[in-house]
């Protein structure tokens, strides 16, 4: 089930907020929030369930032994097992296909590859279900002893299916304690609509926009501004589709009386490309940060060793998103760019005036998303080329494009809006209007007669939108 | 005090979410039922069994079944297309607007008084005495008249050309020498141009035309025609003018292969243009009549038997739901209450909308008595292809891509072929994903013998259809691309 969904909108939502307040204290309503998540998560798809109560099964027994056990080699054996089990279940699912076909292609041996169907939100609950288990190995956290309030950990729907990637420290204490203030549950409901608002007013428009652009591969012609123009609306789609759901499912974990660590804090506004990783997928860096880079040795022996740790980190980054080449070139990408910027160009990056750096950044992050789209290589390079105004003629040679094709000067006359406001509100606006607020008092009246208004008239809006659409999955599902 | 209004406000947000829910649970009907706006059976309630729950097609279904049993849904769509549309033009809107916007620029250039609005002007006073020849009275039933198909009114380009039919060869890519023109012909004889097509654009057309024709059998034939919008009709009716006329065929033709005909509507329609309503005012489109002469001229080239047009059955419809003006708009209009009339062909054939090459979904019937006509007719968004299975055994299929214009020209090419699949090409109608292929392996698939390609002066001979997507939904693989919608 998806939040943007008439089914979790209309049903789901109001029946389980209804039964979750319905009785005070939480083992009524822990119950009730593991049954709204299995139902939540099996729709669609039921029986993968139990994939991920085996998952949850397998690190809860491996957390207890672990924590039963005073041997160290056992407690390592332990985590190894839990380690293995659920990254193997991952890979099993997620990349068995895409190594198989290597291994074929290059041993040419007659090998079956499995290419099973992908549960949904799988990467997403085995990094937290690890979490769990590293947590309770390096004594950071006590061990659950309640399967089902560690299964209520791993599946709670709202962060189940596209994070963000919660740690288990970071809410162990809610699962058996947890108040929801009147204030907590408004503005809880509040966040969430604002967050449908971004899925269903400007990431599904901006994709929309998207898809009536010329785009590599395809056999359209491109121009310069159009493989600018598309190039730039993935951009912001993106980025609203995925904070949208990280607004969503932060609010709604308000509202149960959860709280989630922010997943972005205005990215495109990043003055460099270590800045923009500061600020985007928040959950998902820190998670690679404490449990991949530092347990490799961070930075602490030496320029090469950093070196290689964040390049293993950003390539695995990169084939987190999924198993194809593309992935895999863009966490190298940001690697590399992370790497000159970090031993290379910080001096002179830092003597450059603040807008020219976040121009720049703003470049780099484009050609990402430009490497992050296509599946196929060759659509990468093609729409690079074309973002220089070029392509590859039939006889090899490299051809001029035209400044605009006619898709791009369609998109632009139907859509330009919406792009537009994507761009402004991209900006931080909200913590601007706040720091007004503070200084002035009509701007609180203001901005508070703007909340009144807005959030009904945003939650409208998206019903009337979302009827017209029968189709509107998040983009970061399919990670 | 301003936090609890907070509280209370979201609170009534959800309970609304909640209201809404049961309404739809409660009330909306359960079963499949036609939708007038996207002309396309609404979801029924899915079955719910074990095995629909296992495999998740009832959670699919449900999904489905909630958004199309919204209350108002209708409205709800329209009013969501009418917001996007004050944010940005829509095709449609553009092309209505253009025109508009042109039929002023040529009022004022033309001296006419501002109570005369160009578009709602009065016919002269001669064309209003006419009677329309459209029957009041619906002919009780469509009866196929082989022997009497009438002698063409006008002798067409594609006549001249070569009406035998043999395999189109490969033809040398020609340039246009010169551009084309539609122009209006004013009482003293000069021309007031309306469009201007570049002779590039229309060397551009002319191979992807042929490109078309070798996809066909042998005696395939390509049929292509522009139709003027109202607008230009409105403007003839007007004493500033006497005729209209375009070269787009003149120079059109010579540029393409054996087997690609060129028509000229506005020959075509040129000796009703005083006698017959071909156009209804206060909407772009075309009247069936209209519709009926073009169709006539083509199937007598191609040597089928035609149909006269008082032998179809009829239904006369008041609103016109495919207008570009608002309902206030058109009641102030000042135009003939009687031109508000609509004959609209009942044509029962068995209808499907069609995706992913073979996925057949049933549809309600091209024109049926049992629903409100011209929604259907000309507003309904048939996406991405449509079959027409039409009863009659001639034989052939016929593949139609059109604009909106195509949709009353289509009922009177089915007693013409035992099936006709169509589709429009423009962006906000096509899905290349959903389509699944190519439309060359759409012609394969349904084993296509004529191509017709009709649609109006807003589609633009110099626009991206006739300029891109002509070619390239003829020929890239969408099916390779996003899949087939298997699963």
């Amino acid at each position: 089930m998806v939040f943007s969904s008439l089914t979790f909108l209309l049903l789901f939502l109001p029946v389980l907020l209804l039964l979750y307040f319905l009785r005070p204290g939480w083992r009524w309503r822990n119950g009730v929030l593991v049954a709204a998540s299995l139902l939540f998560y099996g729709w669609g798809e039921p029986v993968w369930i139990l994939a991920m109560v085996f998952s949850t099964a397998v690190n809860y027994l491996c957390a207890l032994l672990m924590d039963r056990s005073r041997s160290r080699a056992v407690r390592k054996l332990c985590l190894a097992l839990g380690v293995i089990i659920s990254l193997g279940f991952l890979f099993y699912f997620k990349y068995a296909a895409f190594f198989g076909g290597i291994l074929v292609s290059l041993t040419g041996l007659p090998l079956q590859v499995p290419s099973p169907r992908l549960p949904i939100g799988i990467s997403f609950y085995t990094f937290q279900v690890l979490t769990y288990t590293v947590d309770v190995y390096r004594k950071k956290a006590d061990v659950q002893r309640s399967f089902f309030r560690l299964l209520l950990y791993v599946s709670c729907f709202p962060q189940l299916i596209a994070g963000p990637i919660v740690q288990y420290s970071d809410v162990a204490g809610a699962l058996t304690r947890r108040r929801v203030r009147p204030k907590d549950f408004s503005e809880g409901l509040q966040r969430f609509i604002r967050g449908l608002g971004k899925k269903v007013l400007l990431a599904n428009i901006c994709g929309a926009a998207l898809s009536a652009t010329a785009q590599a591969g395809t056999g359209a012609d491109m121009s310069l501004l159009g493989a600018w123009l598309s190039a730039l609306l993935y951009t912001l789609q993106i980025y609203f589709d995925f904070s949208a759901y990280s607004d969503m499912a932060i609010g709604l974990g308000r509202v149960l009386g959860f709280t989630y660590k922010e997943n972005f804090n205005y990215p495109y506004t990043a003055v460099s490309v270590t800045d923009f990783w500061r600020r985007w997928h928040i959950s998902l860096s820190s998670f690679f940060r404490d449990y991949v880079y530092i347990p490799l040795g961070g930075n602490r022996r030496g320029g090469l060793c950093t070196a290689r740790n964040m390049l293993i980190v950003w390539m695995l980054t990169g084939l987190w998103h999924g198993a194809s080449w593309n992935f895999i070139l863009w966490g190298l990408y940001y690697g590399l760019l992370l790497l000159i910027e970090r031993f290379v160009l910080s001096r002179w990056l830092e003597a450059l005036p603040r807008a020219l750096r976040h121009v720049l950044t703003m470049l780099a992050v484009i050609v990402g998303w430009v490497i992050f789209y296509y599946v196929d290589l060759p659509a990468v390079g093609e729409h690079l080329l074309a973002m220089i105004g070029l392509r590859v003629s039939p006889g090899g040679g490299l051809v001029r494009l035209p400044l605009l094709d006619a898709a791009a000067q369609r998109v632009l006359r139907e859509y330009g809006f919406f792009p537009a406001l994507a761009f402004l509100l991209s900006l931080p606006l909200r913590p601007w209007l706040q720091s007004l607020s503070e200084r002035f008092a009509f701007t609180e009246r203001l901005s508070y007669f703007l909340g009144a208004i807005l959030t009904p008239a945003l939650l409208g809006l998206s019903l009337i939108f979302l009827i017209g659409q029968s189709y509107n999955p998040f983009i970061y599902f399919r990670f | 005090m301003k936090k609890k209004l907070l509280f209370i406000l979201t609170y009534v947000c959800l309970l609304s979410l909640a209201l809404l829910g049961a309404v739809i649970l409660l009330f909306a009907p359960k079963e499949a039922r036609p939708s007038d706006g996207e002309n396309r059976m609404l979801a029924a309630f899915p079955a719910l069994g074990a095995r629909e729950l296992r495999s998740g097609a009832f959670m699919d279904g449900f999904e489905d079944y909630l958004s199309d049993a919204f209350p108002a849904r209708d409205k709800l769509t329209d009013l969501s297309r009418r917001v996007l549309g004050l944010f940005g033009e829509r095709d449609e809107d553009y092309a209505a607007q253009e025109a508009i916007a042109k039929a002023e620029s040529l009022a004022m250039e033309e001296n006419m008084t501002a109570q005369e609005p160009p578009i709602a002007e009065e016919p002269p006073a001669e064309a209003a005495a006419t009677p329309s020849p459209v029957p009041e009275t619906p002919a009780p039933t469509v009866t196929p008249a082989p022997e009497e198909a009438s002698e063409p009114e006008a002798e067409t380009p594609a006549e001249a050309a070569a009406p035998e039919a043999t395999a189109a060869p490969a033809a040398p890519a020609k340039k246009a020498e010169r551009d084309a023109e539609f122009w209006l012909v004013r009482t003293d004889g000069s021309r007031n141009v309306q469009e201007t097509y570049s002779a590039e654009a229309l060397s551009t057309i002319a191979p992807v035309l042929d490109e078309y024709r070798a996809c066909l059998p042998e005696d395939g034939k390509v049929l292509f025609v522009n139709v003027p919008v109202s607008t230009y009709y409105f403007n003839v009716l007007t004493s500033a003018y006497s005729d209209w006329d375009s070269d787009v065929d003149e120079v059109l033709q010579p540029l393409v292969g054996e087997g690609v005909y060129i028509y000229d509507a506005a020959d075509i329609l040129r000796p009703y243009l005083f006698t017959e309503d071909l156009y209804p005012a206060g909407d772009h489109h075309w009247h069936a009549i209209a519709a009926w002469h073009m169709a006539r001229a083509m199937t007598e080239d191609l040597g089928y038997p035609v149909t006269e047009f008082y032998e179809w059955k009829y239904k006369l419809e008041y609103e016109f739901h495919g207008s570009p003006y608002t309902p206030e708009q058109l009641q102030n209009m000042t135009i003939e209450r009687q031109n508000r009339r609509y004959p609209v062909p009942v044509t029962p054939v068995e209808s499907y909308i069609l995706r992913y090459m073979t996925q057949r979904s049933p549809s309600v019937y091209l024109e049926s008595d049992r629903f409100k006509g011209y929604g259907i007719y000309l507003g309904g968004r048939w996406r991405p292809w449509r079959l027409f299975e039409t009863g009659y055994h001639t034989g052939r299929t016929a593949l139609i891509i059109g604009d909106s214009f195509y949709h009353a020209f289509l009922p009177y090419m089915t007693t013409c072929y035992d099936r006709i699949i169509s589709t429009d090409l423009r962006n906000d109608m096509y899905n290349p994903v959903v389509s699944g292929g190519s439309i060359r392996q759409y012609i394969e698939e349904y084993e296509v013998d004529d191509v017709y390609f009709l649609m109006c002066t807003y589609t633009s001979l110099n626009g991206y259809v006739y300029q891109e997507l002509m070619e390239k939904y003829l020929n890239t693989d969408y099916g390779a691309i996003y899949g087939r919608g298997e699963g």
